[in-house]
């Protein structure tokens, strides 16, 4: 995991070892309650949510910044919200 | 032949299960949730490859398709009831067996709770309520409950015009997909493909063996716990072979992408599961199929059970999911009122 990504992040949401539908049910909350421009980081445990989630919130209006794999099950996707 | 081709059916299904991440719950649910439609055009592939296929091969003399009675009250309560547990159990029947596969261990708790939840209504001490609610039929002028009868479609043309009426919209539509962006492992196109040919391969390996159905993971499941616990065979057949080969598949897929890691959940997400799955088993033998069963292979018969109970899967997914949406709003909202209590000035992460 990259510190500068780290400190680039307004808001860290661990969801690593959540499933759906409460990946994307948490990651949507921590939006709503983040101001636009700000940026989430989201850590994901499994290839379903790192692929569904950002696909989601980005038909949601927000900007999917980038989707990393830091290890082989853990997924960060960082969004800023709209 | 009946080990062996439902062994491999069973892994080449795992694998594209896991490698599409094919989760009917996450179709379903999308309706309700999200934008993006992927899962469901995967789910519509699947049966545009069956609904084409089984009419073929049924035309063709190599199926003669088994079709639910119209136990309409069974159809819309087991329904509704798996609709709701799959929710709770982060996933579908066929998504729970895969993810077991994978090693995550919140489905290996669904599955166990699948497991009995079946039991107790297949034969066992709840079966009162299963044979309740089969007690009333709807007769479809004495004929098989499907589309074509209840429309009165008899001749071979008819049936086709149906066939097209259905299927050239869902073409349409499934042309028209957006590209689909932040793909990881296989695009809908090849998963609904995949599994909708194995699906399909399912029914004619099934038809050799004098079995006239094609996927299904509820009667394999409770066949083989029934097989394993007393060593009654009586209801073991080339799906419950399948259902040995899926976890192994998704297994050997989740290994080859370095995604096959276990993995606990947390102690109130592990019982939620739990009782998410034993919700699940309750409302797919009620209900005489679940997601694949009723929604992929009953579907594609165009059986009117089958088409009730997934419309009532829907509904019991859209009505779980509002209230988990609800209920981590509240959440959610109560930790950033304590928040600002305790410290007006501090971090908000």
């Amino acid at each position: 995991m990259s510190d500068q990504k780290e400190q680039k992040a307004d808001r860290t949401v661990d969801l690593l070892s959540e499933v759906c539908p409460y990946t994307f049910v948490k990651s949507k909350l921590e939006l709503e309650q983040m101001e636009s421009g700000q940026v989430l980081q989201i850590h994901l445990g499994n290839s379903e949510s790192a692929s569904n989630v950002p696909r989601s919130v980005d038909l949601e209006g927000h900007e999917v910044l980038s989707v990393d794999q830091t290890e082989p099950s853990h997924w960060v996707v960082t969004v800023r919200r709209a | 032949m009946i080990v062996a081709g439902g062994i491999s059916l069973g892994l080449l299904l795992g694998y594209a299960l896991q490698r599409g991440g094919y989760c009917m719950n996450t179709a379903f649910r999308s309706f309700y949730l999200e934008k993006d439609r992927s899962l469901v055009r995967a789910w519509a592939l699947v049966l545009l490859i069956n609904v084409i296929g089984v009419a073929l091969l049924t035309d063709l003399g190599v199926l003669l398709p088994e079709v639910a009675p119209f136990f309409w009250p069974a159809a819309i309560v087991g329904g509704f009831v798996f609709g709701m547990g799959m929710v709770l159990a982060g996933g579908c029947a066929s998504g729970t067996y895969y993810r077991c596969g994978r090693g995550m261990l919140g489905s290996i708790a669904a599955l166990v709770g699948f497991v009995i939840g079946t039991a107790l209504i297949d034969g066992g001490a709840l079966v009162e309520i299963q044979q309740q609610l089969r007690g009333t039929t709807i007769d479809v002028s004495g004929r098989e409950a499907t589309l074509f009868n209840v429309l009165g479609l008899e001749s071979t043309a008819a049936r086709w015009l149906l066939i097209a009426g259905i299927t050239i919209p869902a073409i349409a539509w499934l042309s028209r997909a957006p590209k689909q962006r932040f793909l990881i492992g296989w695009s809908w196109r090849k998963t609904g493909a995949a599994v909708g040919v194995l699906a399909l391969a399912t029914w004619v390996i099934s038809a050799m063996q004098g079995r006239d159905f094609g996927l299904s993971f509820t009667q394999p499941t409770v066949a083989l716990t029934r097989f394993l616990v007393t060593g009654d065979s009586a209801g073991i057949s080339v799906a419950s072979f399948i259902v040995i080969g899926v976890p192994v598949g998704a297994f050997l897929a989740a290994k080859a992408a370095g995604e096959a890691i276990l993995r606990m959940p947390d102690p109130g997400r592990f019982v939620r599961q739990f009782g998410g799955g034993a919700t699940m088993g309750l409302g797919a033998s009620i209900a005489g199929g679940c997601n694949i069963g009723h929604s992929i292979t009953g579907v594609s018969t165009l059986g009117i059970t089958a088409i009730t109970s997934t419309a009532f899967i829907m509904l019991g997914c859209w009505v779980m999911t509002g209230i988990v949406y609800r209920s981590e709003r509240r959440k959610m909202e109560a930790e950033v009122a304590a928040m600002r209590a305790a410290a007006p000035q501090g971090e908000t992460s």
